[in-house]
């Protein structure tokens, strides 16, 4: 090997060890790059196995790949290819040699060099053993190397670290409570005070009680929606009553009966009494005519007369079981068909067919229910018929026996319509919970915005700073016919409840609606408010058409019955000491007049009572006489007119939230 | 002898006969040794130069200094709008001769000269400047139906004041690519303006010789084109040149948003053998890298056109060249600039 050679072998021999110190850089810093993201997963995959979000085989194949990724990326590092000449360029970097060394390897591939490619080579042989591929090259731990140790400290933490087993907390269930307003709680203790107040059995009162408790709760937050809901179901099925057809077929019976005991003269006005479903006075009929009974033992009977009742009374009872048997068979016959239908189907049966099934099913226990009413109502029914039957067979024979079976029949009427009572009654509770049912429905689907709404607009209706109260100043009631539109106090309406209307006083009519004792205003304001054409009554007692716009609270009604011509507009002095005024002789001819109040502009309007009711509140007993009249217009348009049952129930909703409230 | 011998005291007198130079020129010019080894270079890679600078930094001196110490002739055309290309070219007269005859005579122009300044060469107008360019390129004048070639060396060192353009003649782009460099004379720091104060205001300077003659220099240029380049060198100068294009594959930002056009293959040729030149200055065998980056300003600064977004933004070309080879970092350090801006 010549010199020349040589030289060019030594250049390559340095070329090749730079060469190699490049790639182990590139490894040292590619590899810890690869290492801190390998690392990086094995911190996630270890993390996710303690939190047991990875199994144990799962685990460790995830580290074993991100050993395995790392090997590969160390692997490509090292095998990647360097730019050519790369060992030999880096030398001439570092010790300026101004590409001599790269330049002599590739003059040195070329086949023929020319002198200038020989010296340059030969130059480059010169300097060869200056350039130390330790030292342009050096190995140095690059950044990356110190974030994998701190991601590997971090690991090993990881691994020490024990991950207790998430136990899930159980949280106590929170009762979400039933929020109504309280005006509307308020009006139905109101109204399950007003049923209290009337005479029920034990059955309604503890249904009262049971109704009372379910309001206090809400009112008190115990309960929650579906709690509500589940004792008011409850209620209402202790509150059911027949329906309506079994009501109605009862009806119709006594009626039947009572038609059939007109026939007889005897037993006429108790048959008038009956067929008109009045069964207080049928009871009192039947009283009188065992009382006949009873005298007639002294005193000879007409056979005729006495034959004639026993036939009406016999036919009246032979109308029995005849509605029972209808409903029994019904019920049997429905039961035959979902028997025969269960056996169709088996086990199987499309969709169609197992909800007729269903709802057939469902008809039936209706049909139990309805059963099991009218029997109920059937055995009073049965005792009532089973007394006139004998009444009928103990005329003949003996009138004592006889009056004492028509007494047993006018108790039965008594206990009858005793419990049409309790039946009203349980209708009316059972409604007033359907409409509480309705409520909590509404302010579940309409939230907390449509409760809060309620709520002020409860308050509004409560009147603001007590508004409602000044207006209802008590009045002294000393002075008659004092009231004056609104702003009459309560101690005036006691006055007016306690002293009566004067009823009718002195022919003539004049104070008509005054007040007896004068205290209070009475309702002469009522009559101020009409309007037109009215006759009136003149200074002399000539009649006078009076033309007026209706407005005023009719004032100077007072007067009670004092005797003279009465002035409108006037107040009366004292009261008539005959209270009660004298019986109108209906043979004297009177013409029936109105008394009309003057308009003095003291009293507001219905369209200002209103008015002043939504700004001051719903508390002034004038606004109370409106609402009573415009309540009552509506009460009798909704039972006449037909209107959807949702209808129904927003106009009583409505009349309910704007009820006047009682003043302080 | 040995050829390679032989190629080493060749390479060795060319350094020599450089250094000589140099130091005869430095008897007259202060600093300004890039700019002087530009023009050396222009001259032994047979281009020619752009001298760029504000007035009074002495580029005239210099071009008149290198003429003195070559030996060659020299001749000096100041270019003004009236200047015509006859004045340039040289024109045909009548000549009367001694027999009672006359006859068209030739009479050569001051472009007939080894080294000519063109002072303020952006005053003529493009008509004048034509006519210079031409003879720059083919190294020969056509007049009439005849045609004069120019003696060889032939370097034009044009220089051109960047201040008062009004009235002046911008060379185009085609013209400005005919020259080998366009090299900037900065103003002389505080030491070499104490040396020129010194050596002007003093006594008489001392009298240069000349230390190369046209055969030399001859030998020279021939010598410059035998220095190899080395592949990887010679790839290096095209991914340069190609980074200069907005479109080129390794051009920067810079270049892509404000240059409209970038070197031509005479930029290539420019960057190569004045990196050629380079190595012989230094007694090197081959260009290197480095000697690429070195002379990357001078040889593409005036072949690399800004678009109107990088005119409109004050962007200069060497900014542009500096993002290139920034871009490029094949090389130890930062190749120093021939001159500052």
């Amino acid at each position: 090997m010549s010199r020349h050679e040589q030289g060019i072998a030594q250049i390559r021999e340095l070329a090749r060890r730079a060469e190699q110190r490049l790639r182990l850089v590139r490894v040292a810093g590619v590899g810890a790059q690869a290492l801190c993201g390998a690392l990086i997963a094995a911190i996630v995959g270890v993390a996710c196995r303690k939190v047991g979000l990875l199994s144990e085989p799962a685990a460790r194949v995830a580290l074993g790949m991100d050993a395995l990724a790392v090997v590969g990326v160390l692997v490509g590092a090292w095998a990647w290819p360097l730019p050519e000449h790369a060992g030999a360029r880096t030398l001439d970097r570092f010790h300026a040699l101004h590409d001599r060394l790269a330049s002599a390897l590739v003059f040195a591939g070329v086949a023929e060099p020319t002198p200038f490619m020989q010296a340059a080579i030969e130059d480059a042989v010169r300097v060869a053993p200056e350039a130390k591929p330790r030292l342009a090259v050096p190995l140095s731990w690059p950044r990356a190397v110190a974030v994998a140790g701190g991601l590997a400290c971090a690991l090993v933490l990881l691994g020490l670290f024990e991950v207790r087993k998430h136990v899930p907390r159980v949280n106590a269930a929170v009762l979400e409570p039933v929020d109504m307003a309280a005006d509307d709680l308020d009006d139905v203790k109101d109204f399950l005070k007003q049923i209290q107040q009337r005479d029920s059995n034990d059955e309604t009162k503890a249904s009262i009680e049971e109704f009372n408790r379910l309001v206090d709760d809400i009112a008190s937050h115990r309960l929650d929606r579906t709690e509500a809901f589940r004792r008011m179901e409850a209620l209402e099925e202790k509150l059911a009553t027949p329906d309506a057809a079994g009501r109605k077929a009862v009806e119709e019976r006594v009626e039947a009966m009572g038609h059939e005991l007109e026939k007889a003269e005897m037993t006429r006005p108790a048959g008038k009494a009956l067929a008109d479903a009045k069964l207080n006075e049928a009871r009192d009929a039947m009283q009188q005519l065992a009382k006949k009974f009873r005298q007639a033992e002294k005193t000879p009977v007409d056979k005729a007369r006495l034959e004639q009742t026993r036939e009406a009374l016999k036919k009246a009872a032979e109308e029995a079981e005849k509605r029972q048997r209808e409903l029994q068979q019904r019920r049997d016959e429905l039961a035959d068909e979902i028997l025969k239908k269960k056996q169709q189907m088996g086990d199987g049966g499309s969709d169609e067919e197992q909800s007729l099934l269903a709802k057939k099913e469902r008809e039936l226990e209706r049909l139990d229910r309805d059963l099991d009413a009218h029997r109920d109502q059937q055995r009073q029914l049965d005792r009532l018929d089973r007394d006139l039957e004998k009444a009928a067979e103990d005329l003949m024979n003996d009138l004592g026996l006889s009056a004492e079976d028509l007494e047993q029949s006018a108790e039965d009427l008594n206990r009858m319509q005793e419990g049409q009572a309790t039946d009203q009654q349980k209708e009316e509770l059972r409604q007033k919970l359907q409409e509480l049912r309705e409520l909590m429905r509404q302010q579940g689907a309409g939230g907390k915005g449509q409760v809060i709404r309620l709520k002020r607009f409860g308050r509004l209706a409560r009147g603001q700073g007590g508004s409602g109260g000044n207006q209802g100043e008590p009045g002294d009631g000393q002075q008659p016919g004092q009231g004056q539109g609104d702003g009459q106090g309560k101690d005036g309406q006691e006055g007016n409840q306690g002293q009566g209307p004067g009823q009718q006083g002195q022919g003539q009519g004049q104070g008509q609606q005054g007040q007896g004792q004068g205290r209070g205003h009475g309702g002469g304001s009522g009559a101020g408010s009409q309007g037109g054409e009215t006759w009136v009554l003149g200074p002399n007692g000539e009649k006078m058409l009076m033309l007026s716009r209706g407005q005023g609270g009719g004032s100077g009604q007072g007067g009670g019955g004092q005797q003279g011509p009465g002035h409108p507009g006037t107040w009366g002095e004292g009261h008539d000491p005959n209270v009660q005024g004298a019986a109108t002789n209906p043979s004297m001819g009177t013409q029936d007049t109105q008394v009309q109040g003057s308009d003095s502009a003291q009293g507001a309007s219905r369209s200002q009572v209103i008015l002043g009711a939504a700004q001051r509140g719903f508390a002034s007993s004038a606004y109370k006489k409106v609402y009573t009249e415009y309540h009552q217009v509506a009460e009798e348009s909704l039972a006449k007119d037909d209107v959807p049952g949702g209808y129904r129930f927003y106009v009583k909703r409505y009349f309910q939230l704007i009820r006047p409230r009682d003043s302080q | 002898m040995t050829d390679s011998q032989a190629v080493r005291e060749q390479v060795a007198l060319f350094r020599k006969q450089i250094d000589d130079l140099r130091g005869e020129i430095a008897k007259s010019i202060v600093g300004n040794r890039e700019v002087v080894d530009g023009v050396i270079t222009c001259m032994l890679a047979g281009g020619h130069a752009l001298l760029e600078g504000v007035p009074g930094l002495g580029k005239t001196m210099l071009v008149r200094t290198l003429a003195e110490t070559l030996s060659l002739t020299f001749s000096r055309i100041q270019f003004t709008p009236d200047l015509m290309p006859a004045d340039i070219l040289g024109t045909t007269v009548i000549d009367e001769t001694q027999s009672g005859g006359k006859s068209f005579e030739f009479r050569k122009g001051p472009i007939f000269a080894n080294i000519v300044l063109a002072d303020e060469v952006n005053r003529a107008t493009p008509k004048t400047q034509s006519a210079l360019l031409e003879a720059m390129q083919e190294h020969r004048v056509s007049v009439g139906k005849r045609t004069h070639v120019l003696d060889e060396p032939f370097v034009v060192l044009a220089t051109q004041n960047p201040l008062e353009m009004e009235g002046t003649y911008p060379l185009p782009e085609a013209q400005l690519d005919r020259f080998f460099f366009k090299l900037h004379v900065p103003f002389p720091g505080g030491e070499d303006l104490r040396r020129i104060l010194d050596m002007t205001t003093g006594g008489p300077t001392e009298a240069r010789r000349a230390v190369l003659d046209r055969d030399a220099i001859v030998q020279m240029q021939h010598l410059v084109r035998q220095v190899p380049v080395a592949r990887h060198v010679q790839d290096y100068a095209i991914r340069v040149l190609q980074a200069t294009h907005p479109d080129g594959p390794d051009a920067p930002d810079v270049a892509k948003r404000f240059v409209r056009y970038g070197g031509s293959p005479r930029g290539g040729q420019a960057l190569l053998l004045a990196a050629k030149i380079r190595a012989l200055m230094d007694e090197r065998f081959a260009a290197s890298v480095d000697d690429v980056r070195f002379v990357a300003h001078a040889a593409l600064r005036h072949r690399v056109l800004l678009n109107f977004e990088g005119e409109a933004e004050g962007i200069k070309t060497d900014q542009v060249i500096d993002a290139i080879l920034k871009a490029l970092p094949e090389g130890k350090a930062e190749a120093p600039r021939a001159e500052a801006n």
